[in-house]
């Protein structure tokens, strides 16, 4: 029953009633007003009430209340393991493969008022090191600025592969990479913008290759001891992606964007800054069960070296380990995967991939890399596993030395059963 | 000024006499003497202003009228536990029969209702499977297809096999989170014929169908709880198409404004019903109210409110006329290959199908876009 008129009504009745009755006292007056205004304060509150228990359907949601964001805190985290096999390693003929802790993650994911915040920091057995670490702020409905460490807007996004192991994107620095900075999103509609500025690396300290996304490093360089390679540094990177998606509430969207990329390269042996840039145009379908994604891109780095110094390779880092990568090339990706249809009642899902990526160098005397990824990932919360069949040609953690410059001839094989518990 | 402090005067004189007189109207009310449960909105209004009041005027019983959301789960809960706080409630035809079966409510003997006005016994005025055992029918209402009017230009949509059909009708779609009518639309639109529907959801082959066709559009769905969020979600332009109940439909058309367009291709219509609760302490008057909410009359009063069918022929020629485009009953729209709710087969196979709904609602269609790392 809507009370709240029916108070009103009488009220206002009542005070422009012409009865003609005798006069009180105006405290006494005042008093019975206010006691009348404090019981409708109490009936608009009962009513408040029962509308929230759901007795009295309310006629529409404010705008202001649909929008209102709950404050939220959610703490998660994963610990996974490695098993596989790896035909270039002798070690593990005759045991058929071997095993290994891969990580613990945490992550801390929350919302106050108008900012929203996420993080995750990463134990391996080797090192540890923050994953991502960023606040954001809704500027509007369709713009947010996100400042900290962040994924950096380049390519196919979120990740430029179906597995854990990634693909050539990401180990030449231009796949899920994470720096600090601030980032600028925009979507309305089809389009997608982001405008990002990063100062340097996720960690900052650049002769530290323990990171989590493969930066320039310089480890290693060490002017004063006449150590003059290795001396570069990522540093004022600034990046832009802008992707349309054609068909974006149909059977089959298709995101189509393009991404450039540009920043210095300061070395500390000179003190002078050279450069690095990339740029790709990029393609991600999603039609039905199936999706398809390309990418095409090129990558050149062109350090200001100390005489001496070539400047045909530059040094990239990631969890401790480094390599030298060509400084001019060209990227491809051609990935394809389907989501089945499952009918076990405790699998979540199952998406089954192929994922090849190629990193085609300008030098002539360098052999291209190229990696080849068969498998499926399988999901039955709060277990999360890829079986892979990785095949690789000049790619970092298999067995030839430098991946991204000479390489050789050949390829390797990993037989890889990721396993994650989820939580 | 003289003329200004006497009505000063008059208003606090009347004021101070009126203030016992509306202290008295505003003290919380005390407990009904019969709780009548509904679904809520407009559907409930009318269930208020045509059956609810009129019985309180000529009973002089209070009636407390609550909302809720269908399904048996609260009823079993209070009934098992004779703790019983609804008397009567309004139900689904599936949820009847189960509740029934399970002994959740009280037989309602058909002898004992009021005949037409015209002296037509109960059992031959009401419409063919609309009086069970345990409940009686009250409305004939109806789920629909629903778009905002305009929004598709010179070529809306007309079927159900264009609400699935999202690359001429691309945009998100809204409907009710259950299994029911969706699967039957689903296998419509796969080319089902309507009348074989039931006969095709019964088998394996059938319902992997009507999985597989609602997977299409999976991804693109928006599924609301209540009728109000069907609404909100297509005024908001959070949905191009949905689900609607005709009720809710008509009442944002008629009371703000929506301009909805309605699509009656393949509508699911089917009956609601006034059941009494096992167990409960008022059940004679429980069973008083039922009676009274099921006469001509009071069916015939309620369409003033909502356009929904009566249960009852006698009824039917009381309509009023501005009400009758919007009747899921109308000529018009029974031809536009209209469904029949098979309330019987969900009681069936309802938890068996809703199950494997449920954990469709989980899975994901499309490749997921984290997969975790």
């Amino acid at each position: 029953m809507n009370e709240r008129p029916l108070a009103c009504a009488l009220t206002l009745l009542l005070v422009f009633s012409p009865a003609t009755l005798a006069a009180t006292e105006a405290d006494a007056l005042r008093e019975e007003l206010d006691a009348q205004r404090k019981r409708i304060e109490q009936l608009e509150q009962r009513m408040e009430r029962l509308t929230e228990e759901g007795r009295l359907v309310p006629t529409e949601v404010t705008a202001q209340q649909a929008e209102q964001p709950a404050d939220r805190l959610e703490i998660g985290g994963a610990a996974r393991f490695n098993l596989f096999y790896n035909d270039f390693d002798d070690a593990g003929d005759d045991k058929y493969g071997d095993s290994a802790f891969e990580l613990f993650r945490l992550n801390v994911d929350g919302q106050k008022g108008g900012f929203t915040f996420s993080a995750e920091y990463r134990w391996y057995p080797y090192t540890e090191t923050i994953h991502h670490a960023w606040g954001g702020y809704a500027l509007s409905e369709t713009s947010e600025l996100r400042v900290g460490v962040n994924r950096v807007p380049f390519g196919l996004l979120p990740y430029a592969s179906h597995t854990y192991w990634f693909g050539l994107p990401y180990y030449v620095g231009l796949g899920d990479d994470h720096d600090l900075g601030a980032k600028y999103l925009y979507r309305e509609g089809p389009w997608d913008l982001q405008l990002a500025f990063y100062k340097n690396g996720e960690w900052g300290n650049a002769a530290d290759p323990g990171r989590y996304a493969p930066d320039v490093v310089r480890t290693g360089c060490d002017p004063d001891a006449g150590n003059l390679a290795n001396c570069n540094e990522d540093s004022n990177q600034f990046n832009a992606r802008l992707a349309y998606t054609l068909g974006q509430n149909g059977a089959c969207p298709t995101e189509v964007g393009l991404s450039g990329q540009w920043g210095q390269l300061h070395n500390i042996a000179t003190g002078d800054n050279g450069s690095r840039w990339a740029v790709a145009a990029h393609m991600d379908a999603r039609c039905g069960r199936w999706n398809f994604q390309l990418q095409a891109g090129r990558q050149v780095l062109d350090p200001d070296n100390p005489p001496g110094v070539s400047d045909d390779t530059v040094q990239f880092g990631l969890l401790e380990a480094t390599y030298d990568l060509a400084s001019r090339a060209n990227l491809g990706v051609a990935n394809i995967a389907y989501n089945f249809p499952v009918p076990w009642e405790p699998i979540d899902s199952l998406t089954c991939y192929h994922d090849f990526s190629v990193y085609l160098k300008d030098e002539s005397g360098f052999q291209d890399s190229r990696l080849n990824t068969t498998g499926c990932a399988v999901g039955a919360a709060p277990i999360f596993a890829y079986l892979d069949w990785i095949n690789a040609e000049n790619a970092p953690f298999f067995s030839v030395a430098d991946p991204f410059v000479r390489g050789a001839s050949g390829s390797d094989n990993r037989l890889n059963l990721n396993v994650g518990f989820y939580f | 000024m003289g003329k200004r402090i006497r009505i000063q005067r008059l208003r606090r004189s009347a004021l101070v006499l009126a203030a016992p007189l509306v202290a008295a109207l505003l003290q919380p009310a005390a407990a009904a003497d019969l709780n009548v449960v509904s679904w809520g909105g407009v559907y409930m209004k009318s269930q208020i202003l045509g059956a609810v009041r009129p019985f309180e005027d000529t009973t002089g019983k209070s009636v407390e009228v609550l909302s809720y959301n269908g399904g048996l789960e609260e009823v079993r809960a209070q009934v098992y536990s004779y703790n019983v706080k609804w008397d009567v409630i309004d139900i689904e035809l599936g949820d009847a029969l189960r509740g029934c079966e399970e002994g959740l409510f009280v037989e309602v003997d058909h002898d004992d209702l009021p005949p037409s006005p015209d002296g037509v016994p109960a059992r031959e005025d009401f419409l063919p499977g609309t009086l069970t055992e345990c409940a009686v029918g009250s409305v004939i209402w109806t789920t629909v297809l629903g778009y905002r009017a305009g929004s598709f230009g010179d070529d809306p949509p007309d079927s159900v096999e264009d609400f699935f059909d999202i690359d001429q009708y691309p945009g998100h779609r809204g409907m009710r989170r259950t299994p029911k009518r969706n699967l039957e639309w689903a296998l419509i639109a796969d080319g089902v014929p309507a009348d074989k529907v039931y006969e095709v959801l019964a088998t394996p082959a059938g319902q992997d169908r009507a999985f597989e066709t609602l997977s299409r559009i999976k991804p693109l769905l928006v599924w609301w709880d209540t009728g109000i969020e069907s609404i909100r979600n297509l005024r908001n332009g959070d949905v191009r198409l949905s689900t609607v109940w005709s009720g809710r439909a008509w009442e944002a058309d008629t009371h703000r404004g929506a301009e909805l367009e309605l699509i009656w291709n393949h509508q699911i219509w089917s009956v609601d019903l006034w059941a009494v609760l096992k167990h409960g302490r008022r059940q004679d008057l429980a069973m008083d109210f039922l009676r009274f909410a099921t006469s001509t009359e009071t069916l015939a009063r309620q369409t003033q409110y909502i356009p929904y069918g009566p249960a009852r022929r006698s009824a039917e020629a009381l309509v009023p006329e501005a009400m009758l485009a919007y009747l899921p009953t109308a000529e018009s729209h029974m031809a536009a290959g209209a469904l029949e709710f098979d309330a019987e087969f969900w009681s069936r196979h309802f938890d068996r199908i809703n199950h494997r709904f449920q954990r469709w609602l989980e899975r994901p269609v499309r490749v997921p876009e984290y997969l975790p790392r």
